[in-house]
């Protein structure tokens, strides 16, 4: 066992991904409530990219096909709504997903799964928070 | 890496690799008549007539080999007839991009032989075991690949390792002389432009025949279309795409029709027409459908796995790898080989021989856990954790999980690191893009999507949400699978995961009673 938690603790705590990051900026918002929108969500995630692509590394595995009228769509986007509604950090709730919805137990989750391991990226992630409620919050 | 510095680095290697394959002056025997076309049949689109610079190219050693990549690589071990070969697949596909072409462009004879081109070669690019050997690639050559898909020439499209091959090889200076000899010696062909042939393959055109990429790669694309019903059809699903009523109902339509266009989006979009809505549904249906049927099948992706520990065993010890064939140091060095000729000369090495024999004997990985959210305790402790270290982007993270697994197996059980294996499949996560992207027109000003349609989230995460399977896989010997059972359940309780199954994640593993 001891075995064991010396091989949990080398590098898990230093793996982390972009899903992580924007389950922390998620958890750091004042909303609970979001909307589901891909086209409205592709365009904050194309501009956090610009933004923070240098400053955190994760965010270099995202790429987007830019199509206009059509927002740049990536296929992280989807990746990251499944990543994170697959073990409940998000629901969305039914019809028609209209709805991203990260509830307050949701929030104290992935605060608690991320906070501490993405800790030197807490300016970033405060400032997409704020993006995040800017531009995708909705009334609960 | 400085991303130009890698988009030369690896088209030095692709020019090198094409020159080497592809002999100076090919063919060296005189040209075809223009009139000396030649007509091939294959199972799924039917007769074609190709014109002769379309069967000199088929005839060059670049495009004979993809006889020999299978498009499902090893999944001919679960589904018999699963057969095809990208070499069917390119044919297919040319028929259904002029198919396309000739549904919009009608006049266009240059631009459909562009469009015809393009398909044929738009999977040149692929290499033994097909998408997994470039996810393979893809992972041990990360930092190059994610470099060279920020180089600016494909800066606005995300592609995969494999797309970005066929161009390179096209563009290469061997086959693009090649190209030029045999196309342009045709004079119906003259005009036929091979740099537009080369962005079609990475869906890049600029003029305002644009649309055209869509052709190749779009929400249906000719690639799709003959994808979907080819490996359906050889894997004996039953499960079709209408791909008449897609040519039926594929329209243009002018930039000018969305009330915001803007003078720098192309001039026409491919559309479709209201009554084809049924046939983009059928495409997304039938894209969910063959994944937990084909490519996240247990038995796939046990395979997938095998072949997975054979490159681990190469990598961990090159030195001990007798052939340098098999050394894999650069990504060129996958291009020489296909399917069996890699079987083959893994065989021959001592290291690799037991994993190969298994393969070929069908003594498959077998199922030791089942991970999926339905047999998953509430609460769901960090699914997270695991859920986002796939196989295809994160395959060091897995190894130091399946470490921990295998330290923790009594000394007795305990299996070769390379023959235990937490497989966590990739999402269907692209399926998703189609409806966001497919363009419906129904007469009147405002232009839908599919997705205006078709509430396809709900789809896509439940399926993700209950069809998904991960699996800790190992090799048959049922006292070796349930020692690693055991172990992996108890690990997945643990820090960091806090996983607690329920009793089906072991018995869908059909252990002997």
């Amino acid at each position: 066992m001891e075995k064991l938690e010396q091989m949990q603790g080398s590098g898990e705590e230093e793996f982390t991904t972009f899903e992580d990051i924007f389950a922390l900026a998620l958890a750091n918002t004042k909303s609970s409530h979001f909307k589901a929108d891909s086209d409205e969500w592709h365009n904050v995630l194309y501009e956090v990219c610009e933004e923070y692509r240098d400053k955190m590394p994760q965010l270099g595995v995202i790429f987007f096909d830019e199509r206009p009228p059509l927002p740049p769509q990536s296929n992280e986007f989807y990746q990251l709504i499944t990543t994170l509604s697959m073990p409940g950090l998000i629901s969305l709730p039914n019809p028609n997903y209209e709805l991203i919805v990260m509830n307050e137990e949701q929030k104290k989750r992935a605060q608690e799964m991320e906070g501490k391991r993405l800790d030197k990226y807490k300016k970033h992630i405060q400032k997409i928070s704020k993006l995040l409620d800017a531009r995708l919050a909705v009334q609960g | 890496m400085e991303s130009q510095k890698a988009f030369v680095q690896l088209k030095n290697e692709v020019e090198a690799w094409v020159a080497s394959i592809m002999p100076d002056g090919f063919p060296k025997t005189p040209m075809p008549g223009k009139n000396e076309t030649k007509v091939i049949r294959e199972a799924v689109t039917g007769y074609q007539v190709l014109q002769p610079h379309e069967y000199l190219v088929l005839d060059s050693p670049l495009l004979q080999r993809l006889r020999y990549i299978h498009q499902t690589a090893l999944a001919y071990l679960v589904y018999p007839t699963a057969n095809h070969t990208r070499f069917d697949h390119s044919l297919g596909c040319a028929k259904i991009a002029q198919q396309l072409g000739e549904k919009v462009i009608r006049r266009e004879k240059t631009r459909i032989a562009e469009l015809r081109l393009a398909a044929l070669l738009h999977d040149v690019g692929h290499t033994f075991f097909s998408h997994l050997s470039e996810s393979i690639m893809q992972s041990r050559f990360g930092d190059l690949y994610l470099s060279v898909k920020r180089a600016p020439q494909f800066k606005r499209r995300d592609l995969g390792l494999a797309e970005i091959i066929s161009y390179l090889i096209v563009k290469s200076e061997r086959f693009h002389a090649f190209l030029d000899r045999v196309v342009h010696y045709y004079p119906d062909f003259r005009k036929l432009d091979l740099d537009e042939v080369a962005q079609l393959i990475i869906r890049s055109p600029v003029d305002e025949f644009a649309f055209m990429g869509e052709i190749i790669s779009g929400p249906f694309d000719a690639d799709k279309l003959d994808y979907l019903v080819r490996d359906c059809y050889f894997c004996g699903i039953r499960a079709d795409v209408d791909v008449e009523r897609v040519l039926v109902s594929a329209a243009l339509l002018d930039r000018r029709r969305f009330p915001s266009s803007h003078p720098d989006w192309i001039e026409r979009y491919l559309v479709m027409k209201s009554g084809g809505v049924s046939i983009l549904e059928q495409i997304t249906f039938n894209r969910m459908l063959l994944y937990p049927a084909i490519y996240h099948h247990h038995k796939v992706r046990a395979i997938e796995c095998m072949i997975k520990s054979i490159f681990e065993i190469i990598w961990e010890d090159p030195d001990k790898i007798t052939d340098d064939r098999l050394k894999f140091e650069n990504i060129s060095d996958f291009y020489g080989l296909t399917d069996f000729q890699f079987l083959a000369l893994a065989a021959a090495e001592p290291r690799l021989k037991p994993t190969v024999d298994r393969l070929t004997k069908r003594d498959l990985f077998k199922r030791c856990l089942v991970i999926s959210r339905p047999y998953l305790k509430q609460p769901l402790g960090n699914f997270m954790n695991l859920v986002r270290k796939t196989s295809e982007d994160y395959p060091e993270e897995l190894r130091q999980l399946r470490k921990i697994i295998w330290a923790e197996l009594p000394k007795d059980k305990r299996v070769s690191i390379h023959d235990l294996w937490v497989d966590i499949p990739k999402p269907p996560t692209s399926i998703a893009k189609d409806p966001d992207s497919a363009w419906v027109d129904i007469g009147t000003r405002e232009m839908l999507r599919l997705r205006d349609f078709f509430p396809y989230p709900e789809w896509v995460t439940s399926y993700e949400a209950n069809k998904w399977k991960g699996h800790v896989f190992s090799i048959s010997d049922p006292r070796t699978r349930r020692a690693v059972n055991e172990v992996a359940i108890k690990v997945f309780k643990e820090h960091p995961y806090y996983l607690e199954f329920e009793e089906h994640a072991t018995k869908e593993c059909k252990f002997p009673s």
